[in-house]
């Protein structure tokens, strides 16, 4: 008689001995800002920007966001609000025509609300931490594997030096070019025309962009006014699944993407 | 700033939904050019002028009497002489558009920001000339190989570890002038690769035809049927022909007729001259 004997998943990799160990970091281009250009990569792991695509956690963390975002200010006139006598319109038999209540009743054109609330109404819902978690995971994966994802940051193994005219952070500030220098000319404000520059320089064009800071980023937020339509600027703790799936290219400081793997990594509260 | 334990709190509530973060997206409007807005920059200009001219110009406006300016005002004495910010001559508006309200020297400011932009310092580290075949593409790969210490047989072997690979890869990004994905980088080693990547995704068009707004849109060619009874309508060559070279053609062949007509005329005319 064969006995069948389970094998623990530990061992099996034995029994398999040319199965491949799937890989357990990606890549991220770090890049300077406005420019864009490469200065080092960054291995980032599989559980931030290799998630596989699930549309159904997606969808949840969505509703979730939108249910609490509602402010639930509105007072609909209930039966007892829309004033009408409680006298019933018709008498019950008799008249061949369907029995009715008074005035007041929600089945009439001008009658109340059925189950009227009176605000503040909580329309607010629950989400496991974890499956909130893993959708801003599986959000940020779908832009990387999408290519609309761009970390800007430098850390201290760049491989290639930072230009003069980029910077390390989501700003638009004088940079090092722009500075004044002794006997030269007398210094010139670029800064209203830098990201008008950045976005045809990087065709970015009529696309949704969304940055992500770590801290308020003055500059960035005066200087791009007038693309307000299509730039959303948000600060690392108030970004929300919806923001990501909205936009079209994400740009993010490695310091944020430092916070969103503590925040959501697979296990954050062993980190 | 907050103390530690205040951070922590802060965190801890927002983590359980105590406290709902005000998000910090900008609603900074576009410049209104309200009358109120109009005067603010009459004040401001007035302002500017102080720092040049001293505070002098300021005393002889005080000096100046209500009575006498409306006595310059009601006799129309045109003084041209006279400096003095209340003259007569300062009082007949110049029609130029920062007088009036609601409007801005946009000309100027467009021309200003047109030199500004095109000074602007920017790092233009992608090649503006993008690469346009195989053979392109070769060159520059076998440039760059050599760069790397690497021989041509070597387009199969792996790049030896990540510093190599992100040089590669840069001056790749580069000399082509596309940019290619931080996940296509991931995946991709060796240096065939990066090149099959390119001839699968630049060299087909595929990248161009692409629309966010469809990213599954499926592209059929007259190619891809070889059957004569199928004959595809709409197909991705005719889309390429953009509604600007459309309306091109089409103006082209307008205008001819239009010659065309104008000669015929002049036939007409001549003819009946003549007779």
């Amino acid at each position: 008689m064969v006995k069948l004997r389970r094998y623990q998943s530990t061992l099996s990799s034995l029994r398999l001995p040319n199965i491949a160990t799937p890989p357990k970091y990606t890549l991220a281009t770090l890049r300077a800002f406005p420019s864009l250009e490469p200065l080092s990569f960054i291995p980032v792991p599989t559980s931030i920007f290799a998630v596989p695509l699930r549309r159904d956690i997606l969808w949840k963390a969505v509703v979730y966001e939108n249910d609490n975002r509602r402010v639930g200010a509105s007072n609909p006139p209930g039966r007892g609000d829309v004033g009408y006598s409680r006298h019933k319109l018709l008498r019950q038999k008799g008249i061949g025509k369907a029995r009715v209540g008074d005035a007041n009743s929600p089945i009439r054109h001008n009658g109340g609300r059925a189950l009227a609330r009176n605000a503040p109404n909580d329309y607010s819902t629950e989400l496991p931490k974890k499956m909130y978690s893993l959708a801003m995971v599986t959000a940020l994966s779908h832009l990387y594997r999408k290519g609309a994802l761009f970390v800007i940051g430098e850390n201290d193994d760049v491989i290639s030096s930072i230009n003069k005219n980029d910077i390390g952070i989501l700003d638009i500030i004088k940079t090092r070019s722009q500075e004044r220098e002794e006997g030269e000319k007398e210094e010139q404000d670029y800064r209203s025309v830098m990201f008008k520059k950045f976005i045809r320089e990087n065709e970015l064009t009529k696309k949704r962009l969304l940055f992500v800071t770590s801290k308020p980023r003055i500059g960035l937020l005066n200087f791009t006014g007038h693309f307000k339509k299509d730039v959303d600027i948000v600060q690392q703790e108030g970004l929300e699944v919806n923001d990501l799936l909205k936009s079209q290219k994400v740009f993010l400081e490695l310091d944020v993407l430092k916070y969103l793997i503590k925040e959501h990594g697979r296990f954050p509260e062993e980190n | 700033m907050l103390s530690i334990n205040k951070s922590v709190l802060l965190e801890k509530s927002i983590r359980n939904g105590n406290i709902s973060l005000t998000r910090n997206f900008h609603v900074i409007n576009s410049p209104s050019l309200d009358i109120m807005d109009w005067f603010k920059s009459r004040n401001k200009m007035k302002g500017e002028g102080k720092d040049t001219e001293g505070e002098e110009s300021v005393k002889i406006v005080n000096k100046r009497a209500t009575k006498d300016l409306i006595q310059d005002i009601e006799t129309r004495k045109d003084n041209k002489d006279d400096t003095d910010d209340t003259s007569l001559a300062t009082h007949k508006l110049k029609l130029i558009p920062e007088n009036f309200i609601g409007r801005r020297n946009n000309r100027k400011v467009g021309s200003q920001n047109k030199r500004l932009y095109k000074d602007a310092p920017f790092n233009y580290w992608l090649n503006k000339t993008k690469v346009q075949n195989e053979t392109e593409l070769e060159k520059i790969m076998e440039s760059l190989l050599n760069e790397v210490n690497a021989d041509k047989e070597l387009m199969d072997e792996p790049l030896p570890d990540l510093v190599t690979k992100f040089k590669f890869v840069k001056e790749l990004q580069a000399k082509t002038g596309y940019m290619i994905p931080d996940y296509q980088i991931t995946i991709m080693n060796t240096p065939a690769a990066f090149k099959q990547y390119y001839i699968d995704n630049i060299f087909s068009g595929k990248l161009q035809r692409f629309k966010e707004s469809e990213p599954n849109a499926i592209h059929f060619e007259n190619k891809q049927f070889t059957a004569p009874n199928i004959y595809l309508v709409n197909t991705v060559d005719e889309r390429d022909i953009s509604g600007k070279m459309q309306k091109k053609k089409y103006n082209k062949i307008i205008d001819e007729v239009r010659k065309m007509e104008e000669i015929r005329t002049k036939k007409i005319i001549e003819e009946a001259r003549t007779n």
